[in-house]
């Protein structure tokens, strides 16, 4: 048994919103669930499909604003959801969610119905990018080794290869992972936009290889 | 999408104390469990003693508003709200009690490596009426459960109580025969049900 209080918990903010990873945090293997926090007026559920492809597990999700009040908007219909409301939302529909009180927070359960979970790529990404900020290089090694072994060369996967192979000094190797991770089709605008200003990868930035 | 709020879901009375509010079966949840219990005052129940050793569900409570206490394999956690309690052994037993009026605790549950919804969701709405003695409403919500869910042998079982309760007692052995061939724990619990007592003479009743 674990026991956690989510107004103690350190957030991550890999999105620009704070993320309390519960699931990493617990070690929970049957379902996915995190939370988010946000003040009013500030998103604090990303803008987000479900879908196949990009970092999304494909989950059936539930929002359940435990704290504050919140604005969702699912497929363009807005729900205004105080503290106490569940909002349920199949794979397929666009969601996000505005807090509209100062340290509302909303609990994510998530899991692909009808199938095993799995830890979704997202996640592992969510972390590597909370490492990247602290500048924990062995925390986004572990992170990374983490993600390979459950997807392989996902796009997230080889974009925080390169940041590591960057601050190792493999700069050839690091070229190489940035590449082929800016060429993904649902991350690399993405990339092509983060990693100038990445400051992990500043031992090769002024490569001329750099993203070409 | 679908949405509910919490204080506005009618709790079933379920077990003792226990006031369920099911979320996972309303909004047509199929991925993993999820649903809320309440309790009215200090003191009452507001996680029943339970393990999950038959379901096999890991579980993750949280208190979303008041205050209650977890007992966990006889070791006790303060949960205010804004606790997660995480329970990864399904044998660890676990019960919780409240200490404000109005803590409502939703618990999360699901399988590693695979997931589908208990029978017990199925049968928890039809206690209230059984407790009342109306044994017409609560066969008929079993059967309802039974239509959604399929002829698991515990809502067989249940089906059977409420049947024998009214003096249905073809249907009752019939039902409470097909429900011991799938789960012989049924057999075991048919010899002290008090709502047998209409049929247990029967030769045909299962011993």
């Amino acid at each position: 048994m674990k026991a956690v209080r989510i107004d103690r918990l350190a957030p991550g903010r890999p999105e620009g919103i704070d993320w309390l990873p519960l699931r990493a945090e617990l070690g929970i293997s049957a379902f996915g669930v995190s939370a988010y926090r946000a003040d009013a007026g500030e998103p604090v559920v990303p803008r987000h499909f479900e879908k196949s492809g990009a970092g999304a597990g494909v989950h059936e999700e539930l929002y359940v604003v435990v704290r504050g009040r919140a604005t969702f908007t699912v497929e363009g219909a807005t729900v205004d959801a105080p503290q106490g409301t569940c909002v349920f939302v199949p794979p397929g529909e666009q969601r996000e969610a505005r807090a509209e009180e100062p340290g509302t927070t909303v609990l994510a359960v998530g899991a692909p119905p009808g199938e095993a979970y799995r830890i979704a790529p997202w996640e592992y990404a969510a972390r590597a990018a909370c490492a990247a900020e602290l500048r924990d290089v062995d925390e986004l090694e572990r992170v990374r080794d983490e993600g390979v072994a459950t997807y392989g060369e996902h796009v997230t996967m080889l974009y925080a290869s390169a940041l590591i192979s960057a601050q190792r000094g493999r700069h050839d190797e690091a070229l190489d992972f940035l590449s082929r991770a800016a060429a993904d089709e649902d991350f690399g605008d993405w990339i092509r936009e983060s990693a100038p200003a990445e400051p992990l990868l500043e031992p090769v930035r002024d490569d001329p290889r750099f993203l070409r | 999408m679908k949405t509910l709020r919490l204080d506005e879901i009618d709790g079933v009375p379920v077990l003792g104390t226990l006031v369920w509010k099911p979320i996972r079966r309303p909004l047509g949840i199929t991925a993993f469990g999820i649903n809320a219990y309440t309790a009215a005052n200090a003191g009452d129940e507001v996680v029943e003693d339970h393990s999950e050793k038959t379901n096999g569900h890991e579980e993750i409570y949280v208190v979303v508003s008041g205050h209650a206490v977890f007992t966990v394999d006889g070791g006790e956690v303060d949960a205010p709200a804004g606790t997660l309690v995480y329970l990864d052994d399904p044998l660890e037993r676990r019960s919780a009690v409240a200490r404000e009026p109005g803590t409502t605790v939703l618990a999360v549950g699901g399988v590693p490596g695979k997931h589908e919804p208990t029978a017990w969701e199925y049968f928890f709405p039809a206690l209230p009426h059984a407790r009342e003695g109306n044994w017409a409403r609560a066969e008929e919500l079993v059967r309802e459960g039974i239509a959604e869910y399929g002829e698991r042998p515990v809502l067989l079982y249940e089906l059977a109580c409420f049947e024998a309760r009214q003096g249905k007692s073809e249907d009752a052995l019939a039902h409470l025969s097909d429900a011991v061939g799938g789960d012989a724990r049924c057999r075991e619990w048919a010899q002290t049900d008090d709502d047998f007592a209409s049929i247990r003479d029967d030769p045909r009743f299962p011993r």
